[in-house]
């Protein structure tokens, strides 16, 4: 069976549901960020520029997986 | 004792260093992949990407993603008032003009109420129009698919400029952040230890310390962006700078009381200030602390005292809380740093936009050129980010530069290098040396320069406008550039003729202000901020003060003297309000009338009287009442010292009148 994304309309224009998935992403992540501050994400990995990156690209792919 | 240190030099290539090269790369890869992308999703306004990344081209991440923010925040803002602009006058160009040379206006008031990036969104809503709306004036069914286009174009740049700064390491704002704290301790401590030595304040050298503190501010509130530990850092960050303004505020005071109060102490307070380990500061401020709670014979003796605490307190506080910034932890102490901004400078900017705006359209209406439109919303475009620019006119005469300079540079890369290839690579390698050179150079330590360079690569974009398939229409380019270059002109001319403000005006306009919050002060207005970030926005004031650059230097001298007369005045009638506010609480408000109304009257006489009248009625109260009383007593006879010390201090019609 086809996996359906959900398609979002603002005035008539169809908005990529790829966009969704990233804000969607972005708002997930923004309320974790207490939670990684609370484990001391941080200061688990030598780059965690790139960890953040990569938990953010993980919580995406899941979103599209899922959802 | 010889000092050996060993110094390592800085690898550079060009006389650049290796960290200016790898910004610079950094920028151009970015600015190719959001190029490249929005290519690939075929957005009309591909060129906006690569404009965003420009704008972006920040050197730490927290500054970036910050900035970023605010764009998409700005972009939302200023679109939706495109919309409301438009279909509020839809049938009438003139009107629609004086509607966004309203909104326009407002947004650069509002901007000069703000700092940093946030000042910066503040104009973005208003100059989105321009680049929204304006330019479609004569077609306004586009403006929807324009604000669409550009609100995806500015969201793939930020996508592409995040990915690259998180991949290539981008520095953060908090290592360099925490370096320039420790370097202002370290010179606020010899500030203070000269004082210690007996050595008078200099006011200059006083106001560049607050100034030095009170312009990281917005690196402060950067750091939020930057990582998830973000917030416990903006917290240390803001912990350290207020400590630093009190640690100021607190050998200033010192520096009023006679050189020869308590030479023991003064010897002791210095050695423990120069440990920096701690231990010696420790048990002094113990000592003090003990000493205090006893009282002295001699109210000088007290006064250095208590003074001498405080230093040691905020001293210990500032290093705290910079250890707290390295190590990411929250600091104890919840703070605000509040910023202080001229509202009048603020409205003055805000209506030089709106007339500067009237008079471009008027003049670009009666020229009768194709791409007026392009020009207007140049003008409206650079007089809103002039605004933001502590110095407006330098930062137009840099605008004329970085646009004659991006004009050539776009039409030697259009003709002469590009020249009809349509090859994305061949765009990529074509962009390069002056994408690079332009971002090495905004790196350099000269102002001017490194403005010109930072403004240019967004010019540059906006003149060579990169398209899938690119024109190259020389017609396209002589208009753009004769456009770009006349806006830049029109708004050098403007900013010297409409409503010029001079450093002088604004000079006067903060002491003004000072003058009439004290005023308010005395009065007994009540504000809602705690003391110490009251403290930190009257030394935001006097950082600003002290950035103006008036004709003499005694008068220079003489308006920071008067400045931080009444920080420290203001300082101390603050103090004041909240211990007897304290002692109210515990005794009654019948012991503070006397107190409160010396304190409107600005009467030492009275204020020294109801001193004596506290340490007098102390004895009859609990010990804590008494502690209450004392400090209460303490801080009256401080106020009235800092009264009989000022020039200014027995007029108090000063305050109020001028």
């Amino acid at each position: 069976m086809m996996h359906s994304f959900p398609e979002l309309t603002i005035g008539g224009v169809l908005v990529a549901p790829f966009v969704i998935y990233a804000g969607a992403a972005i708002a997930i992540f923004a309320g974790l960020r207490p939670f990684l501050h609370l484990v001391a994400f941080d200061r688990a990995f030598s780059n965690p520029p790139v960890a953040e990156l990569s938990l953010y690209v993980l919580i995406l792919a899941l979103l599209i997986v899922l959802f | 004792m010889a000092l050996v240190q060993s110094v390592r030099r800085p690898v550079t290539i060009a006389g650049f260093p290796l960290s200016a090269w790898a910004f610079a790369l950094r920028m151009w890869a970015a600015m190719m992949v959001a190029l490249y992308a929005a290519f690939w999703l075929q957005l009309e306004s591909a060129s906006s990407a690569a404009v965003t990344v420009g704008v972006l081209a920040l050197q730490t991440r927290g500054q970036v993603y910050q900035k970023a923010v605010y764009r998409v925040l700005a972009t939302v803002v200023g679109v939706v008032a495109s919309f409301v602009i438009a279909g509020l006058f839809p049938q009438s160009p003139g009107l629609f003009l004086f509607g966004f040379a309203g909104w326009l206006g407002l947004c650069v008031y509002v901007g000069g109420l703000l700092d940093g990036n946030r000042a910066y969104s503040a104009v973005l809503s208003g100059y989105t129009v321009a680049l929204v709306a304006v330019t479609q004036i004569d077609s306004p069914q586009n403006i929807f698919s324009a604000g669409i286009n550009r609100g995806a174009a500015i969201l793939v740049g930020i996508a592409a400029v995040t990915l690259i700064s998180e991949l290539f390491a981008a520095p953060n704002v908090h290592t360099g952040l925490s370096g320039k704290l420790m370097a202002v301790h370290r010179r606020v401590r010899v500030f203070a230890l000269a004082i210690l030595r007996g050595e008078s304040a200099d006011p200059v050298q006083s106001a560049n310390l607050l100034r030095e503190i009170t312009a990281l501010h917005p690196n402060i509130t950067a750091l939020v962006a930057e990582s998830s530990g973000g917030w416990a850092r903006c917290a240390a960050a803001r912990s350290a700078a207020v400590a630093l303004v009190a640690e100021v505020s607190a050998a200033s005071a010192l520096a009023s009381l006679p050189a020869n109060t308590l030479p023991s102490l003064r010897r002791a307070l210095g050695e423990a200030l120069a440990d920096t380990l701690g231990e010696e500061s420790r048990a002094l401020q113990l000592r003090l602390q003990q000493l205090a709670d006893v009282g002295y014979a001699e109210s000088r003796d007290a006064l250095f005292t208590r003074h001498a605490l405080d230093l040691l307190i905020e001293n210990r506080r500032a290093q705290d809380a910079i250890e707290d910034l390295q190590a990411g932890r929250r600091p104890p102490r919840r703070i605000q740093a509040p910023i202080y901004r001229s509202r009048r400078a603020a409205a003055r900017n805000g209506l030089r936009a709106f007339l500067a705006v009237l008079i471009s359209a008027i003049l670009f209406s009666l020229g009768g050129w194709p791409f007026a439109s392009l020009g207007l919303s140049l003008v409206g475009v650079t007089i809103a980010l002039s605004a933001n620019n502590p110095n407006p006119r330098a930062f137009a005469g840099n605008a004329v530069i970085a646009m004659a300079i991006a004009a050539l540079l776009a039409g030697v890369t259009e003709f002469l290098i590009l020249d009809g290839v349509d090859q994305f690579p061949l765009l990529a390698i074509g962009l390069a040396p002056s994408v690079i050179a332009a971002a090495v150079l905004s790196t350099v330590p000269n102002p001017r320069l490194a403005s010109i360079a930072f403004l240019a690569p967004p010019f540059f974009l906006v003149i060579l406008s990169p398209a899938n398939p690119q024109g190259y229409n020389p017609e396209t380019y002589l208009f753009y550039s004769f456009m770009a270059i006349t806006s830049a002109i029109l708004l050098y001319v403007l900013l010297w003729t409409v409503l010029p403000t001079s450093d002088a005006l604004r000079r006067r306009w903060y002491l003004t202000s000072a003058r009439a919050e004290m005023g308010g002060l005395l009065a007994g207005g009540r504000s809602r901020r705690l003391n110490d970030e009251a403290l930190f926005r009257d030394a935001d004031r006097i950082g600003q003060l002290a950035a103006l650059q008036p004709a003499a230097a005694d008068e220079r001298r003489d308006d920071l003297r008067e400045a931080l007369e009444i920080f420290g005045r203001a300082a101390a009638a603050r103090r004041v309000r909240t211990t007897l506010a304290e002692l109210s609480a515990r005794a009654g408000g019948r012991l503070v009338a006397n107190a409160y109304s010396a304190l409107a009257d600005c009467d030492p006489v009275g204020l020294r009287r109801a001193a004596a009248d506290l340490a007098s009625t102390a004895p009859q109260l609990d010990h804590d009442g008494q502690a209450a009383a004392r400090a209460a007593s303490l801080d009256l006879i401080w106020a009235a010292f800092t009264t009989d010390a000022s020039p200014l201090g027995l007029d108090q019609h000063r305050w109020t009148t001028s």
